[in-house]
């Protein structure tokens, strides 16, 4: 997979390919708007992540140019501005999602998972992990080919799970990417408890094996070793 | 009425009265010295027609009220006298003021007592008419002033009226600094440059606060952005539990630094009017909608929900600002909360009360309002979600009220009247 990443702030452009480099991407930088403009014309790429205020010009614009020259390309806006106005206009030309600053490098891998997978016509739908099967266009969840029968945020805590397997996972991340902006001064972690309980409970149930642990303080790592 | 014509007229009145009192004695002066020189006319006429003969002597029958004439045996030594005196005018059939001048005179060796008259005008006649006069040109002068002060106000203190109300309606947050109608009245301009300089170098001053603030909230950004992505690459490496804690901990201050920002640059947002393109949204579909979304936190936390959405209000607001304001409000009443307690929500044509039980407030309830103060010290909310709510009500003219009672949190809003939205009409009336 051939990941274009167009950031001009270098240090997190870094942080970004050294991620997704690790994850088993193919990752290429692109510091500006220019070079970005000269990449996206030059090769062909699956996804491409792109920060709207560039120093000389605008992402948006970018991404248009990309629709038009490479429209099975799948692409994130990822931008400072937490204004829903750039939200809507972002996803108005095309983007397939959006990021905020700052956000979770795991965030990110999820977003990035999912908008190949809705880009990626042939082939299966569905992630797989050992016996658990899930398929995120339908919410349907199986384990061992039982079906799962999961509420919406025990669906979305359970695909977080498994595209950032074999990770430690914070807490906060999950608080955050289940709820959004509203856990401030909730007890969100309480929530995540029990979301992660329930899960939990409903996959041994269907005699699925317990890959959810605790790390005490920490968050969980949803690992089979 | 104002000052200016209040005082006009009292200087027009008075120098009316000064003016009548004048005039009165003038015109008693006149009368008086005319009366005087007919009298003495008169006087010569006798003298002049005694004489010759005694003519008028037994003219002096059909004109009564001229001359009274006597014979009299010898004249005593005494000079003319002048006097009024009331008799019967046989012209005007009733009594009268006459003014008479008596002399004594001796013509062809007899002597004579003669009397020459005039009648008078009544005093209190000229008093009168000279009253009557005065009122006439008070009321005359009185509506003359009234009118001609309207027009005035019209049209002489028309750019002072369009001004002020420029001012009023005149907010910081506009993109321009304040423009006034030009006017031909020196005064006026001079007020007009100066409050254009004042506003301006406020708003100069505004903007670069203000792009200063979004500008450093903004910049917090990316510094966050790579300290969270170098913690999360750390935190993939082979790190004892320990480290690991440490950095999730790191990683956790990062978030609540990154919410403080939102919260702040929200804040910042509202109050600098940027929401704009107001819609007419129906609270209750908005209430059920949002209510429906946190259901889930309510549920975890075990609190029963009593909804009584009855009124069928509407409020105009950006629809976004109206989510944020019914989002605070309700995750509020949820974080403010006790396990197993109860949120209650009230919606009516005016008002919306959401109630929930709680510990009461340590701190005073009207400091609640203010950034950063919290009912709970150890709480770990930002402490920004009543200024927000606060800041949405203020910028949309909702009147908001807190208040703790029977071991309930109750915030009422009350939605403004629709007719309150217009803008008033320039005031022209004095």
């Amino acid at each position: 997979m051939k990941i274009l990443v167009v950031e001009d702030e270098e240090e997190l452009l870094d942080s970004i390919c050294a991620y997704l480099t690790r994850e088993g991407y193919l990752c290429e930088r692109a510091p500006n708007y220019s070079i970005a403009h000269q990449k996206i014309f030059l090769y062909s790429y699956d996804c491409c992540l792109v920060d709207i205020g560039l120093p000389d010009g605008n992402g948006l614009k970018l991404i248009q140019k990309l629709k038009e020259s490479q429209p099975e390309t799948g692409n994130i806006i990822i931008s400072a501005r937490h204004s829903l106005d750039d939200k809507v206009k972002g996803l108005d030309i095309g983007a397939d999602d959006y990021l905020t600053k700052p956000f979770h490098l795991q965030e990110l891998n999820a977003r990035l998972k999912s908008v190949l997978r809705r880009r990626m016509q042939q082939g299966s739908n569905s992630i797989v992990f050992n016996e658990i099967r899930v398929v995120p266009e339908t919410f349907e969840a199986f384990v061992a080919g039982q079906p799962l029968a999961l509420t919406k945020k025990e669906f979305d805590l359970l695909v977080y799970l498994i595209t950032n397997r074999n990770r430690v996972i914070p807490k906060d991340n999950l608080a955050e990417h289940l709820w959004g902006d509203y856990i401030d001064g909730l007890d969100s972690f309480d929530f995540v408890y029990t979301h992660v309980k329930n899960l939990r409970k409903k996959i041994m149930e269907k005699n699925g094996q317990d890959y959810l642990k605790t790390v005490y303080g920490v968050g969980y790592k949803f690992s089979d070793h | 009425m104002d000052k200016h014509s209040r005082s006009m007229l009292f200087t027009n009145l008075l120098i009316l009265v000064l003016g009548g009192l004048l005039f009165y004695f003038m015109f008693q002066y006149i009368i008086d010295r005319d009366i005087y020189n007919t009298l003495k006319e008169r006087k010569e006429f006798a003298r002049r027609k005694l004489s010759v003969s005694d003519s008028l002597y037994y003219y002096q029958l059909f004109s009564a009220n001229i001359f009274a004439i006597k014979k009299i045996s010898r004249p005593f030594p005494l000079a003319e006298s002048l006097k009024d005196t009331v008799i019967f005018d046989p012209l005007e059939d009733q009594k009268s003021l006459f003014r008479q001048l008596s002399f004594q005179e001796t013509f062809r060796e007899q002597a004579y007592q003669i009397t020459v008259r005039r009648p008078l005008i009544d005093r209190i006649q000229i008093l009168q008419g000279i009253l009557l006069l005065l009122l006439l040109l008070t009321i005359v002068l009185v509506v003359a002033l009234y009118f001609a002060n309207r027009r005035v106000s019209r049209k002489l203190w028309q750019p002072f009226y369009l001004a002020l109300e420029r001012l009023r309606t005149y907010r910081l947050a506009e993109k321009e600094a304040i423009h006034f109608q030009e006017t031909d009245v020196k005064e006026f301009d001079e007020l007009q440059q100066a409050l254009i300089k004042l506003i301006t170098r406020i708003h100069t001053d505004y903007y670069a606060l203000k792009e200063y603030t979004e500008n450093t909230t903004h910049e917090i950004q990316t510094p966050l952005a790579i300290i969270r992505s170098k913690l999360e690459l750390l935190q993939e490496t082979d790190l004892s539990h320990e480290q690991l804690r440490l950095v999730t901990s790191a990683n956790q201050a990062v978030s609540r630094l990154s919410r403080l920002k939102e919260a702040l640059l929200l804040l910042v947002r509202i109050k600098n009017r940027q929401y704009v393109n107001p819609e007419s949204l129906p609270m209750k579909s908005l209430l059920q909608g949002r209510l429906a979304y946190f259901q889930e936190l309510m549920e975890m936390k075990e609190i029963r929900l009593h909804q009584h959405l009855t009124g069928e209000a509407t409020l105009l607001m950006n629809p976004v600002l109206a989510e944020i304001l019914v989002d605070n409000l309700i995750s509020n009443a949820i974080k403010h909360n006790v396990t197993g307690g109860i949120v209650a929500v009230e919606l009516t044509d005016t008002h919306l009360t959401i109630r929930n039980t709680g510990e009461p407030p340590r701190v005073p309830t009207a400091t609640l309002f203010d950034r950063f103060m919290k009912a709970d010290p150890a709480s770990k909310s930002l402490g920004l979600g009543l200024p927000i709510i606060q800041a949405i009500c203020e910028t949309n003219r909702i009147q908001i009220d807190y208040q703790f009672q029977e071991e309930y949190h109750q915030i009422t809003i009350l939605f403004p009247a629709t007719d309150s939205l217009e803008i008033r009409p320039v005031l022209l009336e004095n």
